[in-house]
């Protein structure tokens, strides 16, 4: 007995003495005077390369950590940043940027305009694979160099100095500015990119950045952490008042919550789903709108639903009134058209939804759907085909997917089949056209209509409805060059309008996101498309 | 004798290794969508672009070969999810955290789950007996993440001791530990109790009674060294489950260990990092097994080693 017992204290005291090392962690013991914000990231960004990351979580870190000649403003549109100034030639074709003097990267080394040359040109190389490779074809010769037809002195992108950048187009773009402050088009340091390949991204050693802040160590993973520190040779330096940022992945939304309230972080939008309506209520959470919709995809080649009235008719069926205050209860409006609140309109006064008024009821119009129906030959849903919702597998939308077939069922008196995949299964499937009726949510890259109402375009990889309408696509190709803001808007509401007709997507709501924040920090812009910027955050204490 | 046992048994683990990569690489790549199937349709020339460069557009047995021949020089290859890191770096960077949180948990089982065996064989159908078992059915039937939210309500929220989320060495490496440690302590509990019982029935126990041993000595000198062999049998599994993580309590208690990556490497389709982390747990496995029926035969003469 005693020598059990002994054996046992022993094999504890050996094991104290392991552990007690880790106590030892820096990152525990609180350095006084150090100004910290501490968010949850959520999941570990698959990659922070600025030319490779196409996600939201990767975007956060990357608009941090750098500038491109143009920085999203607190109004989320382009200012000012690395470029302070900039000309347009008479013929829109031909942007000449000029770069502020002394703009260092974080390691001291001079930026130049070549090094935003170098950022833009890896973006279109074929060799890089990058995802928004062809956001950057509006510059001169940049889809012929990505298809292997001109070679890489043929695009226009010059440096003419070492403070001016001169940019060629291939057709006007209204959103240049908007693009130029997009993180794909960062400058790159293709020393560094060139010895490390795609590596030079995940380790602090060679992530050198040019942003307010800069990567100071990542561990990779769920429950990992990312700390990014000020960056001191970050042009507008002054204006950072936070010495440190620690983003940690809590995917557990319970965990989130409770760390929250334990005071161990700032911010968090990681809440229980069934605690969010209560958390509102209270008011600790502020939801606001944000930029993104949910929404359904039809199967337009396929029967029943190649036929309008029948999209109509399970459109007006919902009732999307009833879906965003007793079902989500997050905030989220009924979506009324197919472009959210806020999108910017011809003025400011109103928005691009104002201004395009409301083409859907938010709450169910049963007669006339019935009355569709019946004109389509299925009268109170007899013989009506056997028709699928598909989803991806998780409870939110397996609530939703519920909701929906009810409202089909009591309003139209239709059975349809709930079938929910699997994320990547879900994916292909949806990409395949393999479905009736797939669920669907997209958030805006930019905070433009055109962002959303392109992915309905017949060319577009996005579309998986197979809906093809060729003054739909002409619209959208008349606003892609339009550089007179009010024609062009004016475009994608005619746009918005036909697709509203025709239908072949069903809007539900339009998004909403919240957050937990800590009453001791401040001034962090979250921006509606879900991205947070920290460069003039502060901790009051 | 031993030496070629020995031998042979590892033959035998490589092949075991050899049959699970095989299997787990087919299998893997028959599941629908791949490792750059993501929402926001990449455009198919950049796909095929992204494809090119991971050679996934290689015939299936080319990939294969190329992989096991990596895995020879154990190079387990480029994480598909984590852009720039390769997946012997991910798992030596989770794996030391899984193995902190687990051999805590594994001594805190055999510190509980022994002493309660032994206690209720002793005391049989009295109250320290029907506590234990009663306790032991819990920790068994009750699933970890019930467990691990209780605690964290207790432990957390309402006493506010301790905070989870955040990996902070051992003091956030305890309550894991405990979530951890419940199912086998419960079942080692079992495990002993009923293996003593039928040991305490024995002749050469009765035998040693009538020589006038103490009870102590007789218990844990002649009782107990019987008694822990089928708890050795058990502990080569455990070891290599326990050491290697858990999704759940990571997930919960936001410990950046090895475990999660078994789940998440196969719903973001991490194709190498699906290979890297099922080798190294078989490998693990596989080891533990090994020196568990070495010590076996040791310590059971009736077990020959052949």
């Amino acid at each position: 007995m005693k020598k059990i017992f002994l054996a046992a204290v022993f094999i504890f005291l050996i094991c104290v003495v392991i552990f007690s090392n880790r106590q030892k962690n820096p990152e525990v013991n609180s350095e006084t005077g150090i100004k910290e914000i501490v968010y949850n990231l959520g999941a570990d960004p698959r990659t922070i390369d600025p030319a490779l990351n196409y996600a939201s979580d990767g975007a956060v870190v990357i608009m941090n950590t750098f500038d491109g000649l143009l920085r999203v403003g607190s109004d989320d549109r382009g200012e000012p940043a690395c470029a302070e100034s900039w000309e347009i030639s008479d013929d829109g074709l031909t942007w000449t940027f000029h770069l502020r003097d002394g703009l260092k990267w974080s390691d001291g080394e001079k930026l130049t305009a070549q090094h935003f040359k170098d950022g833009f040109m890896r973006l279109i190389n074929p060799e890089t694979g990058a995802p928004y490779a062809s956001y950057g074809f509006f510059i001169k010769n940049a889809e012929k160099f990505y298809n292997g037809t001109a070679n890489s002195e043929e695009v226009g992108i010059k440096a003419i100095d070492e403070k001016t950048l001169e940019i060629n187009l291939e057709y006007k773009n209204p959103l240049m500015l908007d693009y130029m402050s997009f993180p794909a088009f960062a400058p790159a340091r293709m020393d560094i990119i060139n010895e490390y390949q795609t590596a030079w991204a995940a380790k602090p050693e060679t992530y050198i950045s040019n942003g307010a802040f800069k990567l100071e160590s990542w561990k990779h993973g769920d429950g990992g952490e990312m700390i990014l520190v000020k960056n001191p040779n970050y042009w507008d330096a002054d204006n950072v008042k936070i010495d440190r940022l620690r983003f940690v992945n809590i995917n557990d939304p319970n965990t989130s919550l409770a760390a929250f309230r334990a005071g161990k972080l700032d911010l968090t939008s990681g809440v229980p789903m069934q605690m969010l309506p209560l958390l509102i209520k209270r008011g600790e959470i502020i939801p606001k709108p944000a930029l993104g919709v949910g929404y359904c995809s039809f199967n337009v080649d396929r029967k029943p639903f190649d036929d309008v009235r029948i999209r109509k008719a399970f459109t007006l069926a919902i009732d999307r009134k009833i879906i965003v205050d007793k079902i989500l209860m997050s905030g989220a409006r009924p979506a009324t058209g197919f472009i959210c609140d806020i999108v910017p309109g011809t003025t400011n006064e109103k928005d691009f939804r104002t201004e395009g008024g409301e083409f859907l009821p938010e709450r169910a119009d049963v007669e006339e759907a019935r009355k569709l129906l019946a004109e389509a030959g299925y009268p109170g849903g007899k013989n009506f085909p056997k028709v699928a919702y598909k989803y991806n597998s998780n409870p939110g939308n397996k609530i939703l997917a519920e909701v929906l077939q009810g409202m089909w069922k009591k309003n139209l008196g239709i059975e349809v089949e709930l079938l929910n995949e699997e994320w990547k299964v879900f994916i292909e499937t949806r990409q395949k056209g393999d479905f009736d009726i797939a669920r669907e949510a997209w958030i805006l890259d930019f905070n433009d209509a055109a962002n959303l109402l392109e992915t309905l375009m017949s060319a577009s990889p996005q579309n998986a409805t197979g809906y093809k309408n060729l003054k739909f696509d002409e619209l959208m190709k008349n606003a892609a060059v339009e550089m007179d803001n009010t024609k062009r808007i004016n475009f994608m509401h005619e746009a918005e309008k036909i697709l509203m007709e025709d239908l072949p997507v069903l809007p539900i709501y339009f998004y909403s996101s919240g957050s937990l924040q800590s009453k001791r920090v401040k001034n962090i812009h979250k921006s509606p498309r879900g991205v947070l910027l920290f460069r003039n955050a502060e901790v009051t204490e | 004798m031993t030496g070629r046992y020995i031998f042979r048994r590892v033959l035998a683990s490589l092949l075991t290794l050899f049959i699970i990569i095989t299997i787990t690489f087919f299998m893997m790549r028959a599941i629908p969508g791949g490792p750059f199937t993501d929402e926001k349709a990449i455009p198919s020339f950049v796909l095929e672009k992204i494809i090119e460069r991971y050679h996934l557009n290689d015939p299936l047995y080319v990939q294969y070969g190329r992989y096991l021949l990596n895995v020879l020089r154990l190079d387990l290859g480029p994480s598909y999810r984590y852009e720039g890191m390769t997946v012997n770096e991910l798992i030596a960077n989770s794996f030391p955290v899984s193995f902190e949180v687990g051999s805590l948990a594994l001594i805190l089982a055999l510190l509980i789950g022994i002493p309660a065996g032994i206690i209720s064989a002793l005391r049989r159908g009295k109250w320290p007996d029907r506590l234990a078992m009663i306790l032991s059915v819990l920790g068994v039937t009750v699933p970890s993440f019930v467990i691990a939210a209780a605690l964290v309500y207790i432990f957390s929220w309402q006493l506010g001791w301790v905070t989870v989320g955040f990996w902070e060495g051992i003091s956030t490496a305890i309550l894991p530990a405990v979530t951890l440690a419940g199912y086998p302590a419960a079942f080692i509990s079992r495990l002993i109790r009923s293996s003593m019982l039928e040991i305490l029935g024995q002749d050469y126990i009765r035998t040693a009674y009538s020589k006038g041993l103490s009870e102590r000595a007789v218990i844990y000198i002649h009782a107990l060294k019987n008694a822990v062999i089928p708890l050795i049998t058990y502990l080569g599994p455990l070891t290599a489950g326990i050491l290697t993580g858990s999704f759940v309590i990571e997930q919960v208690y936001g410990v950046p260990g090895l475990g999660t990556f078994f789940v998440t490497s196969i719903t973001n389709r991490d194709y190498t990092t699906i290979m890297g982390v099922t080798i190294f747990y078989s490998a693990i496995l596989v080891f533990f097994n090994l020196i568990t029926d070495v010590i076996l035969a040791f310590i059971d003469p009736r077990i020959k080693l052949r």
